[in-house]
């Protein structure tokens, strides 16, 4: 069974920060665009009667599931086996549009440079939202953790090796 | 203690009214001129004529209104033309706008029904339950519902796509929707007290009905902002600019004007409203922060950073009076501070009186509407904003611990700045000059809202120191419908007299109408005429307003049985005030003395002369007596006075004013006894009837406007005595208020009730005595009507200008009555000329009886033009009225020698000399009489054939 991106950031949600799980509760019926694009939105529009505080509510998960999300659609495009076929994937998500088929980005095998790509930015990411640096480490350890043991081995040993 | 009435209903009940009448205004303009533009493109061909001059402006024209004139000129011709008022009774009036509004308001009304639903379907809000498996949130907010005791149980819902930690609620009457960000869903597993604050927070609007008053008003608003306010400007916007690019009209310079200041109205109206509507949420903001504290919400949630704001600071400012939500800054300071929420800002005072007097301004305009009832709704509703507002903020201070207590003079200050705006720019709309000639006159506004504002305070506040509920609640109804009463009749005076010496309507009526009506040599007191002239402008507008007497006399009993009844008689001490009141009075004896030495030592050596022309300066110097004693006792007694200033010098001016009443009574009874103080009369004998005249036309004068013009004076001094302390550098703080420890004993309230009766009882009996007077026995309204107008000063424009508004005023002329009026007299000049023409047949009598009534009837039709507006053309009217007095005369001859009309039929006329000459004059005359009219016609017969060609 293919194992989505959602599905990562909800394991390192709930591991993480898991006051962030009712985030993901509501997200659950959006799509992968649009709830990327909720985590997107800076800008928030002032209700007649609204009040409350301007912190979010989500900082690990938008944090999380951004950068996975972009990590994971960078490595689809390195995959796609034709130039037509990436083509479209971009033109699609010019058009902010889904994937084809899936609403949910299923999740790819990354190399180690990607994954240490990651890494690096999570913690970027992280600081600059004012976690502390230990706490950022600890977070950004945690993805790579997940997906590294989410994917399967990178170089299956060959029968004859093995044997 | 936190109050449920934080006195913003009024405004906002004030605040939709005027939306909802402005509109109304509003639509009007713009339906009438589309509807007035698609049947003059559907009936191009057919007519072309001047429309526009057979309605109601057409009715000015006729009358003399001249737009390229000032407005002095203009209201000068047309003042007290009965005629005029007829004529625009006449007009068909335009529905219009209240049909629009009628649509617009079923808008506005579907609006905030349907909203909440719109906003479910719109925004994909998940239930709680879907973010909450476990259940802790649910239970959450069910304590936090159930500890707020409010009713209505709210709908909760999550908003999946707001990371924020907030919340909102929205929804119509009795259905709310508290809508959870998610972020707040979060926030509650980390700071369970930052979720709660923000909860509360939201359930604190539901309490006070927020989600109503903010929703249906935005709903209101913004209907009429795109139904209504974009049209008309848009519209009237696009005619200016016409006006602007170049278009020949006489009535440029008038319409130009007119049309720059409507538009400037209709954005004043749109910035005023929206700043009011914006205080008004800011405020609520502020209450449902107090609220949800009082609840239990942790304050320090509200000690918070705001943004970093750039910009000029001033900018900043204005910037944060046109924000819907206050803050963080904001917030924390009112939260801080305890009776934050009910205080009286400069801002909200300001645009409540300006809103008020837009009000009174459009809703004149509304058909079908009584000038009394759009000023009693105007009145209400603003005296409703003022005593709500000051009367929560007292009862928020009542017990404050430094016994300070808050005059209402600076809230009613502010609240008249406001009114003077608001007058400025509504007057704007009606004047043709660019600026107002005489803008001094605006600042009675100051006083025509302080003078109520103060009043109520202070007596609000010796309402609350009554014994029983019932009592206190009885007090408080009857100082707000006096309140009312006294804002009222500050709007009257400037209705009735202060508007029009803003304008500079200089006419000088009253010298001219004594020199006419009274006989006598006049020449020495030429300058006594020209005081009268303008005091009477000042006095006359309120004397005839029975509720303004009612109103003058309760300003004076309503604090003297409060007083009285107080359950600590020594926290307010009368007899001081009292004393002043009498020293007043003793004053006001040593004025009118004086007046009548200066008077003895100038009267006239004739006795016509001192029986006619001395009496009515007389009447005149002892108003001036009486007024000046007032105010002088009003200033020394608020001056001397630490609390309830203005309660005391109106007690005390209305003792003084009594006093004088009798000293003036027995000076003028003693006339004759009095020596170098004798006027009309040489011979001493006791004239009560002579002393009751006298002080009956003084009283009548002096009554409202002696208490009004007292106060008036009392808040000028107080206003001195605030900036000498200010200079000085004193506090003006009091001691504490003594606790209501003691209970009052019988000899004060006794001694209290009498005072009452004593001052009182007078006061009373002279409004009923004087009220159907007339003063100085002065009847203006027939000499308004038949005096000669000064004539109009000419304006720099071209030949070909001149021509056309020429023509348009005669076109109005003979098109409002004219026609109809020369037509019914030319009918009876054609029955004339038969009746005399008429051979009897043999055997029959000449029918003498027949050509009586003729002429008769020809007079009356002639009497019937004369009453009709005269030619607005001054070269035809010099023409014109002369040919209509000579055969009004000769009518009157002609009946006269047919001789009076007996039991049988007339055998033969009384003199057939006579009859015959009268005949020859009217034929004479009439020749005359039809050159004028075909002139005239011919003049106005240019309008329609210019209008054709344009």
């Amino acid at each position: 069974m293919a194992l989505y991106v959602r599905e990562v950031v909800r394991e390192v949600v709930e591991t993480s920060a898991p006051h962030e799980v009712p985030v993901l509760d509501g997200l659950h019926g959006f799509s992968d665009g649009e709830a990327l694009r909720v985590l997107h939105r800076t800008k928030q529009k002032r209700e007649p009667l609204g009040f409350g505080f301007a912190e979010a509510g989500a900082l690990v998960t938008a944090i999380v599931w951004v950068i996975l999300d972009q990590a994971v659609r960078h490595a689809v495009d390195r995959t796609s086996e034709t130039v037509i076929t990436r083509g479209s994937e971009r033109f699609r998500r010019l058009l902010r549009r889904g994937p084809a088929q899936d609403p949910h980005l299923p999740m790819v095998v990354l190399e180690p440079d990607e994954l240490a790509m990651v890494r690096s930015q999570i913690l970027e990411r992280a600081v600059e939202r004012g976690m502390h640096q230990a706490d950022a480490e600890a977070l950004a350890d945690s993805v790579v953790a997940r997906i590294v043991t989410a994917q399967p081995p990178q170089n299956p040993p060959s029968r004859d090796t093995a044997e | 203690m936190l109050r449920p009435f934080d006195g913003s209903g009024p405004r906002f009940a004030l605040l939709l009214i005027l939306v909802t009448v402005a509109g109304a205004v509003a639509l009007d303009g713009v339906l009438s001129t589309l509807w007035s533009l698609w049947s003059a493109y559907g009936s191009a061909t057919s007519t072309g004529s001047a429309d526009w001059l057979e309605d109601s402006f057409g009715c000015l024209l006729a009358a003399g209104y001249d737009p390229s004139s000032g407005d002095a000129a203009n209201i000068s011709a047309v003042l007290g033309r009965s005629g005029l008022v007829e004529c625009m009774g006449q007009q068909p009036e335009s529905y219009w706008g209240v049909l629009g509004t009628l649509v617009l308001l079923a808008l506005a009304g579907a609006t905030y029904w349907l909203l909440p639903k719109w906003r479910d379907r719109r925004r994909p809000l998940v239930s709680v339950e879907t973010v909450d498996p476990d259940g802790t949130l649910r239970r959450e907010l069910e304590t936090l519902h159930a500890r707020t005791g409010v009713r209505v149980q709210p709908r909760w819902r999550v908003d999946p796509t707001r990371l924020t930690a907030g919340a909102c609620v929205y929804g119509r009457a009795g259905q709310y929707t508290v809508c959870l960000h998610i972020g707040l869903v979060s926030l509650q597993r980390q700071d369970i007290e930052g979720f709660r604050a923000v909860v509360l927070h939201e359930l604190a609007h539901i309490r006070r009905r927020d989600v109503d008053y903010a929703y249906a008003g935005t709903a209101l608003w913004r209907s009429f902002v795109i139904g209504a306010f974009i049209p008309y400007v848009l519209l009237f916007g696009s005619a200016l600019t016409m006006m602007l690019s170049g278009l020949e009209s006489p009535l440029w310079k008038g319409g130009l004007k007119l049309l720059f200041s409507q538009n400037m109205a209709g954005c004043f109206l749109a910035l005023l409203v929206h700043l009011a509507r914006a205080d008004l949420l800011r405020r609520r903001e502020f209450q449902a922060d107090a609220r949800a504290k009082a609840w239990g919400a942790d304050p320090s949630y509200w000690r918070r950073r705001d943004r970093s704001m750039s910009g000029v600071p001033v900018l900043r400012r204005f910037t944060a009076l046109l924000r819907t939500h206050p803050n963080w800054s904001e917030r924390e300071r009112a939260l801080a501070q305890p009776g934050h929420s009910t205080r009286i800002d400069a801002p909200t005072m300001f645009l409540s009186g300006a809103a008020a007097i837009f009000l009174a301004a459009v809703a004149e305009v509304l058909p079908r509407t009584a000038p009394e009832i759009t000023q009693v709704l105007t009145v209400s509703l603003a005296a409703s904003v003022l005593c709500a507002h000051l009367g929560v903020r007292l009862a928020d201070n009542r017990w404050s611990p430094r016994g300070r207590i808050r005059s209402g003079a600076a809230a009613g200050l502010w609240f008249g700045l406001g009114m003077l705006v608001g007058e400025y720019v509504t007057g704007g709309m009606d004047r043709t000059d660019w600026f107002l000639p005489e803008p001094q006159y605006l600042l009675a506004f100051l006083f025509i809202a302080a003078v109520p504002a103060v009043w109520w305070s202070q007596c609000l506040y010796l309402a609350m120191g009554l014994a029983t509920p019932l009592r206190r609640a009885t007090a408080t109804t009857v100082c707000a419908l006096t309140t009312a009463v006294l804002l009222w009749a500050g709007l009257r005076w400037w209705q009735l007299g202060g508007q029009r010496m803003a304008m500079g309507v200089d006419d000088v009526l009253l010298p001219d109408y004594y020199r006419e009506v009274i006989p006598g040599d006049w020449r020495p007191y030429s300058w006594d005429l020209t005081a009268l002239d303008l005091g009477m402008s000042f006095l006359t507008p309120l004397h005839r307003q029975t509720p303004v007497i009612v109103a003058a006399v309760a300003a004076s009993l309503v604090p003297l049985t409060l007083m009285s009844l107080q359950r600590v008689p020594a926290a307010v001490r009368l007899g001081k005030t009292l004393r002043w009141g009498a020293l007043g009075g003793v004053l006001s004896w040593g004025v009118l003395a004086a007046t009548l030495l200066v008077l003895h030592a100038r009267r006239p050596d004739t006795h016509h002369d001192r029986q006619s022309v001395l009496p009515v300066i007389s009447v005149w110097w002892s108003i001036v007596a009486v007024m000046i004693a007032c105010g002088i006792t009003a200033v020394a007694v608020t001056v001397l006075s630490r609390r309830h200033w203005l309660l005391r010098a109106v007690i005390a001016t209305q003792v003084t004013q009594l006093c004088a009443y009798v000293g003036l009574f027995l000076l003028h009874s003693l006339d004759g006894c009095l020596g170098p103080m004798n006027t009309t009369v040489e011979v001493c004998a006791w004239e009560p009837a002579t002393g009751a005249d006298h002080t009956s036309r003084v009283v009548l004068l002096t009554l409202p406007n002696a208490v009004l013009g007292s106060a008036c004076a009392a808040l000028t001094g107080a206003g001195a005595v605030w900036i000498t302390r200010r200079v000085r550098g004193h506090r003006t703080d009091l001691p504490a208020r003594p606790a209501p420890s003691t209970s009052p004993t019988g000899v004060t309230a006794r001694l209290a009730g009498g005072l009452l009766v004593v001052i009182g009882l007078p006061a009373v009996l002279l409004t009923t005595v004087t009220a159907p007077q007339a003063p100085l026995g002065i009847d203006t309204r027939q000499y308004l009507e038949n005096r000669p107008r000064p004539e109009k000063q000419s304006v720099a424009r071209t030949p070909e200008e001149q021509a056309l508004m020429r023509s348009f005023q005669a076109f109005a002329w003979l098109h409002h009555g004219g026609t109809e009026h020369t037509e019914e007299v030319r009918q009876d000049l054609l029955d004339l000329y038969t009746a005399l023409t008429k051979q009897p047949l043999p055997g029959e009598q000449q029918d003498w009886d027949g050509l009586r009534n003729t002429c008769a009837a020809l007079e009356g039709s002639i009497r019937a033009s004369q009453e009709y507006f005269p030619i607005p053309l001054s070269d035809q009217q010099q023409r014109w009225e002369p040919t209509l007095s000579t055969m009004r005369q000769g009518a009157r001859d002609c009946v006269a020698a047919v001789g009076v009309a007996g039991g049988g039929p007339t055998v033969k006329p009384r003199s057939e000399a006579d009859l015959g000459a009268a005949c020859k004059q009217i034929i004479s005359a009439a020749a005359r009489w039809r050159a004028v009219l075909d002139s005239v016609a011919r003049i106005a017969g240019g309008s329609e054939q210019r209008e054709r060609t344009r």
